[in-house]
């Protein structure tokens, strides 16, 4: 009987028995679909977006600009710069920019499936190697090494070397969208021109190359800015900033080093809050590359909806500056942005002007994530600044990680490793 | 998404309604028609008491009927051709009498029944098909005796029901906040992804065991289980293991409860109503002191220390915490139920109805609980019975701020430096929050519970049993939180779904849950000689489940009157669906030798939408042996009547997640200049090749009656291995993807035994005296990654639990400081420096449990009952004393003659050696007073009175540094274990009033 039953069973078929659905998701074969195409670049955007916030925050706490008052063993280890592999916030950070990198990456890779030989043209296309060229840059200032799609690990200078021919390439197929294009059109690919070039400006300077750096600042417009947007629709889309610093449960406070500057571009509360152990800590408030920020008057909180300059104008003078040396330029150069943090002239020259001309640009670019990049090559040039000694409110001192780490979850996988 | 599962079963049309049309067609017979009526009297062969809620059945028939109060019963309709009545009830021996109707078609019988602890011919419904006599089932199976559990204890919900009752299921019930759900575990952990909670049925329908579908409390969750009312459950039956889960399945690796709810009864209409009262509070004793010195800067800051004003230099401050009856309560309870049952020998019916209400001692917490049953029996002929059982249930909890929340009352009492004053939202004694503020958290769950089961049984011939079982279990909730705008700042105690709600916030979020099952079981029974009778059985098993969820949320509400999300100037939703399928068909094979040796082997095959598209099917076998060898003449072992031998060999599955098979990416939203727009993300990994998992298990064990039924012994050694376990393995997120693709390659083993001694060491009309004794072991061992991998290292507060080959699973490991030589603290810069090598300190999960009952009935009117509950060999992270001794508050670390290095070391964040604790303890769980009033006393209007008083987790012991080792700070979770802020089990008290007319 039970082979009668088996057998009945066998012949009458179960698919639509075991049919189930999944409303939200999307199988791999859907992705080629051409009504897909916007819905795909914002992909790579929205990635990049989240993780750059991440990176902003954490880069922050392990350079000098921020420390925690956390209960979490991991990011007090991490907050120490005192952690391994197996650290989990070290982790989220290679997690979010991994996929960053890999969304700019496929994405790429699927427009040019759909476009098919419009890609060359594409704004699109453009857009996802931008925004690829800076995930891969942000892995090379962050990362001790870092490998790229289950490869070996990279050494810092290969990846911003890749970040340098993503935005080439932006650079060129943005340049091809204008021709005979709308007004319109050829401004946006003007603004993916400038990202690039700030972004391969940066790549560059991060890698030594100063004189290819100094050449692609030059190109970028006086009054261009990038933006990463962040909104109140949902957590991933918040500033990821505020986490640290909202008034229920603030665990981040900035470090010593930026504490009592009395400059508007880097904010500081004006008393004390206690973090998650009771201890003291003093909240960093909108700094001048964030949205909504106040040149005078009370500086604004971080809130959820901050968005971050993350490419600009200013950015690129700062680097035709530094390549040009410490000069009488640096100099006023280096005024003009005392000037903007209300502070009066200084007449600096030698080293003294290039530590000013270094302070300067902490300040202004305060919590963008462009600090721990900034950090490792002075050090590699023989200056570490670097916290050491005590860790501001534990017993313990600071340790010796400098950079982000390849995650053991990466290592695990990654048949390379 | 279309998902092709084609392969072992090809195209075409419904199997289900093919095979059903089959069965019903070899179902097919002519009905009987001279009929007759059979009444008769039940009565206990010891004491000639009758013997209420007897199954009575004509045997070869589906008629059957219960007994009444006085043990008597009557059936019509029965047969000329009829010969044998068969009476079975829980806890006797089955007896059996023939019969031969008289010329007017009647006759009367006397059954008398006698007391059975090992009950070899009881029924089961569990996970056996033929015959389903406990000594024909060559696995074991625990019956828990409900109805006597609940009229003897103030228990609350299921899981105390079941708590210490059977060997080999494990119980952690996580936390002390009412309302909140715990874990199970049957024979130790086979899994370590894919879940290790037993699949519960209910009157042979799958049942949800999901959360109710409540908000965040940073720990705790509901549980639908606590949807069903107790007061209901006629019985509980559990089977541990694959071995005996067989035909269950590629869902039934880690074990089957079976919930028997009440069934009506032949007779008058009775009525039974039951009321209790009661309390519960957390004893102030499992509660800690902080301490704080009087220091010339405390002394000197009376605004940050008001506490230390009029005190001296070196005085001492000491606060027990949560002692100023602002922030906690004796919690009431009250119970209320009321059930009719009757009937005759062609239907009966139980309905009932109940209404509970639970405080928790935090103002905020409560749960309720109003429930309707109705079960009801048709019998249209002597061959067809229909079932149907109806159950409504509508519960409401909220739950208080807690567990690992930052904000609750727990950690801002037991960190509070005394003498110290906090900002607001926090206050003196009070580090983070006051118990005002606290009590604001409003996070209620409503849901809804609808159980519908009907079934047919259907006797063409004396050797073909056909019987139908379809359910329905939808639940339907209502998760809601919210908080007013509170323009004082800043104000901290707002803190859910990590989104900033300090200008008002609410959501409300929907989660429906639906549970189909379908099931079909057809047996032949043939006796191929006069020795031998063959069974055999074959049927089919559809599962069909669906969750979809649906939030919406709004914050900045402007106004304190408004409560609505489409009022809020900033509104988000989001949506979640899933849905498993499976379908499986067994066919057994069981031969009986002269009724006392019996072999069974069977085989299950199966399909389940998530498996991967590569794998087509699953095949589970089966095979066991039972032999009552005390009924062979030859048997004499002096002082044994009664001695089963038992063996079983199987095999089950553990399927994965209903998408973990998939690889999918998922639509998400971007923040442009423009505004919001939708976003590609990639989703999950998926893996094609996904399978479940296969356990496998031999059990064997023996069943004994010595001193002619006054000791009972049941014995049962298992031996449990998982292969193809689900791994994580780790996603390079290099690759895009991050986190886990689940992947078949570990194995896990699990053995131990399971004692139930059961002993009756005086029994006379006077006095009685029954214990029970139970012990279970069990030893779990993570075998194989499968891979060359790292231990996986967990931990919420610290690395504090690991996956690692050769120990058990999540088993404690802790962090240790390093010494010197000579056994002195190694210090760098004044600082302890932490061990690179971690330290194994043992199981998470208790590796041996003993329960000890004892029942003691005075003069046939006094029931005095208690119940001890030993559970050892774990260990848990004690992590409130761990955070009190970094706050610098506990004893240890203020005591002035405190060694300066023992304290340096008890307040060094990175060290857990200090605080991970053996976590062995003994609680008195249970102790009841009941008194049955004389009839006469009643005046006749009460067929039955009894009053009671009961207590519950009176008392604990242990060596454990916290107040309470059971305590876990998510109660639900299989390994994530930490005694962190989490309320530890209350104390609870109740008088009831149980009455039958």
């Amino acid at each position: 009987m039970a082979t009668a039953v088996a057998v009945i069973a066998a012949t009458s078929g179960c698919n639509e028995l075991l049919t189930v659905s999944n409303p939200g998701a999307l199988q791999e074969e859907q992705l080629t679909n051409p009504a897909l195409e916007q819905f795909i670049v914002n992909g790579a955007i929205g990635e990049f977006q989240y993780a750059y916030g991440v990176y902003a925050l954490y880069s922050g706490i392990l350079s000098d600009e921020s420390f925690t008052d956390h209960t979490q063993v991991g990011i007090r280890e991490f907050s120490l710069h005192n952690f391994n592999d197996l650290n989990g916030t070290n982790e989220t950070v290679f997690e979010t920019l991994s996929r960053a990198r890999a969304s700019a990456d496929d994405a790429t890779s699927r427009l040019k499936v759909i476009l098919g030989a419009g890609a060359g043209t594409s704004l699109n296309v453009a857009r996802t190697l931008a925004y690829g060229g800076y995930a891969y840059t942000l892995l090379g200032e962050g990362f001790c090494e870092a490998p790229i799609n289950l490869s070996a690990g990279l050494p810092s200078a290969e990846l911003l070397k890749r970040a340098v021919q993503h935005f080439d390439s932006a650079v060129t197929v943005a340049t091809a969208s204008q021709s005979g294009a709308t007004a319109a059109n050829v401004a946006a690919a003007a603004d993916i021109i400038a990202m690039a070039r700030v972004g391969a400006a940066r790549a560059s300077l991060k890698m030594g190359d100063v004189a290819k750096a100094r050449s692609y600042a030059s190109l970028v417009p006086a009054t261009y800015e990038k933006l990463a947007y962040y909104s109140a629709n949902s957590v991933r889309e918040n500033d990821i900033m505020n986490a640290g610093i909202r008034t229920s449960g603030a665990w981040m406070s900035m470090a010593p080093a930026f504490q009592g500057l009395n400059d508007p571009r880097a904010p500081q509360s004006p008393a004390a809050r206690l973090g998650l152990n009771s201890n003291p800590i003093w909240i960093p408030l909108r700094p001048s590359q964030y949205s909504g920020w106040v040149a005078t008057g009370t500086p604004q909180t971080i809130d959820i909806t901050s968005n971050i300059r993350f490419a600009s104008a200013l950015e690129a003078r700062y680097i035709e500056t530094e390549v040009d040396g410490n000069n009488a330029a640096m100099l006023i150069f280096v005024n003009a942005r005392r000037a903007a943090g209300g502070k009066t002239p200084v007449t600096l020259a030698g080293p003294a002007l290039l530590a000013e001309f270094r302070a300067q640009r902490a300040i202004d670019f305060y919590l963008t994530g462009q600090r721990l990049g900034d950090l490792r090559r002075y050090a590699a040039a023989g200056t570490d600044l670097f916290p050491t000694g005590k860790y501001p409110v534990f017993p313990d001192p600071y340790g010796s990680n400098k950079c982000f780490l390849v995650p053991l979850s990466e290592k695990t996988g990654n048949p390379n490793y | 998404m279309m998902r092709d599962v084609n392969a072992w079963l090809s195209r075409g049309s419904s199997m289900v309604s093919g095979a059903l049309m089959f069965m019903f067609v070899l179902a097919a017979a002519p009905l009987s028609a001279q009929t007759g009526t059979v009444t008769g009297r039940v009565t206990d062969a010891a004491s000639g008491a009758p013997v209420r809620l007897v199954q009575v059945i004509i045997a070869g028939t589906a008629l059957g009927a219960a007994t009444d109060n006085d043990g008597r019963f009557r059936l019509t309709n029965v047969p000329a051709t009829a010969r044998e009545v068969r009476a079975k009830r829980i806890g006797y021996n089955p007896a059996v009498a023939t019969f031969s109707l008289d010329g007017g078609g009647n006759a009367t019988v006397a059954l008398s029944m006698s007391e059975s602890v090992t009950t070899l011919d009881a029924t089961v419904v569990t996970g056996a098909v033929g015959d389903t006599r406990k000594r024909a089932i060559g696995n074991s199976v625990a019956i828990v005796n409900a109805s006597e559990v609940v009229g003897r204890s103030a228990v609350a919900n299921l899981t105390e029901v079941l708590q210490a009752k059977t060997p080999g299921l494990t119980l952690m019930p996580g936390s002390g906040t009412v309302g909140t759900g715990a874990n199970y575990r049957l024979r130790g952990a086979g899994s370590l992804f894919a879940g290790n909670s037993p699949t519960i049925y209910v009157d042979g329908v799958r049942v949800s065991q999901r959360s109710q579908g409540s908000y965040d409390t940073f720990g705790q969750t509901t549980s639908s289980l606590d949807a069903i009312n107790p007061a209901d459950i006629e019985a509980i039956e559990v089977i541990k293991g694959p071995a005996a889960a067989t035909l269950y399945g590629a869902e039934a690796a880690a074990g089957v409860i079976q919930i028997i709810t009440k069934k009506g009864r032949a007779g008058a209409i009775k009525w039974e109503a039951r009321a209790e009262t009661g309390s519960s509070d957390w004893d102030k004793n499992l509660r800690p002191v902080n301490f704080a010195i009087a220091t010339a800067a405390r002394l000197a800051d009376t605004v940050t220390w008001p506490g230390f004003k009029g005190k001296s230099l070196g005085d001492t401050l000491a606060v027990r915490a949560m002692t100023d009856g602002r922030a906690l309560r004796t919690a009431g309870l009250s119970k209320f139920s009321l059930a009719a049952s009757g009937g005759n020998d062609r239907y009966n019916f139980f309905v009932s109805g109940a209404q509970d209400k639970q405080e928790g001692v935090y103002y905020n917490n409560y749960s309720n609980l109003g429930s309707l049953r109705g079960n009801f029996s048709f019998v249209p002929t002597s061959k067809l019975t229909f079932t149907t059982n109806v159950g409504l249930s509508h519960s409401s909890i909220r739950l208080p701020l807690n567990d690992n929340a930052a904000l609750g009352m727990i950690i801002s009492s037991y960190l509070a430096v005394p003498g110290r004053t906090y900002a607001f939202p926090a206050g003196q004694n009070y580090a983070t929050i006051t118990p005002e503020v606290s009590n604001i958290y409003d996070n209620q769950t409503f849901a809804d519970r609808f159980f519908f089961g009907s079934g047919a049984e259907y006797r063409p011939f004396s050797w073909f049993t056909n019987k139908w079982r379809a359910g329905l279990d939808v639940n339907v909730g209502s998760a809601q939180l919210y908080y007013a705008p509170d323009p004082r700042a800043p104000y901290a105690a707002r803190f859910s779904l990590e989104l900033d709600n300090s200008r008002g916030f609410i959501a409300e979020g929907r989660p429906i849950n639906n549970e189909l099952t379908l099931n079909y079981d057809g047996t032949l029974t043939k006796d191929m000689s006069s020795s031998l009778t063959s069974n055999t059985s074959f049927g089919m098993q559809y599962l069909a489940n669906s969750f979809k969820r649906t939030d919406a949320i709004g914050t900045d509400l402007g106004s304190v009157g408004v409560k609505s999300v489409s009022s809020a100037a900033v509104t988000t939703s989001s949506q979640s669906f899933s849905e498993q399928k499976s379908v499986g068909f067994y066919g057994q094979e069981q031969l009986a030798w002269r009724d006392r040796l019996f072999a069974t082997a069977a085989v299950r095959v199966d399909n389940n939408s998530a498996f991967g598209s590569e794998l087509n099917r699953v095949f589970y076998p089966k095979l066991s042996l039972s032999y009552v060898v005390s009924e062979e003449p030859f048997f004499t072992l002096p002082g044994v009547s009664e001695l089963r031998l038992r063996a079983a060999w199987g095999q089950a599955g553990n399927a994965p997640g209903p998408l973990d098979a998939l690889r999918s990416y998922t639509s998400s939203v971007v923040t442009t200049a423009a505004g919001t727009s939708s976003a590609l993300r990639y989703g999950a990994v998926g893996n094609p090749g996904l399978r479940p998992e296969r356990g496998s298990e031999i059990e064997m064990g023996f069943e004994a009656g010595v001193l002619n039924g006054l000791v009972n012994l049941d014995f049962t050694y298992y031996n449990k291995t998982t292969k193809d376990a689900l791994i994580p393995v780790a996603i390079s997120p290099s690759s895009g993807f991050s986190g886990n693709q689940l992947t078949n390659l570990g194995t896990i083993a699990n053995s131990g035994i399971e004692v139930l001694l059961t002993a009756t060491p005086l029994q006379r009309k006077s006095l009685t005296i029954e214990t029970t004794l139970s012990l279970a072991t069990n030893s779990n061992r993570l075998v194989s990654f499968g891979d060359d991998r790292a231990p996986i290292v967990f931990g919420s507060y610290a690395p504090s639990q690991r996956y690692q080959v050769g120990f058990p699973l999540g088993a404690m490991w802790a962090q240790q400081v390093r010494r010197n030589a000579d056994g002195t603290l190694l210090k760098v810069a004044g600082r302890p420096v932490i061990d690179t090598a971690s330290v194994y300190m043992g199981p998470s999960i208790p590796t041996r449990e003993v329960a000890f009952s004892t029942g003691v009935r005075v003069f046939e009117r006094v029931n005095i009952h208690g119940l001890l509950d030993y559970k050892a060999g774990h260990y848990q992270f004690n992590v409130k004393d761990w955070r009190r001794d970094r706050a610098g508050v506990s004893w240890d670390t203020v005591n002035p003659a405190a060694d300066p290095d023992e304290v340096l070391v008890r307040t060094f964040a990175s060290q857990t050696l200090l605080h991970i604790q053996k976590a062995d303890f003994l609680k008195l769980r249970d102790v009841s007073v009941s008194y049955d009033v004389p009839k006469a006393m009643t005046r006749g209007l009460l067929e039955r009175a009894t009053l009671s008083a009961a207590g519950h987790n009176l008392k604990i012991w242990t060596k454990y540094g916290g107040a309470d080792p059971e305590v876990n700070f998510n109660g639900v979770s299989t390994f994530n274990r930490n005694d962190s802020w989490t309320v530890p089990m209350t104390r609870r008290y109740s008088l009831s009033l149980s009455v039958a007319f």
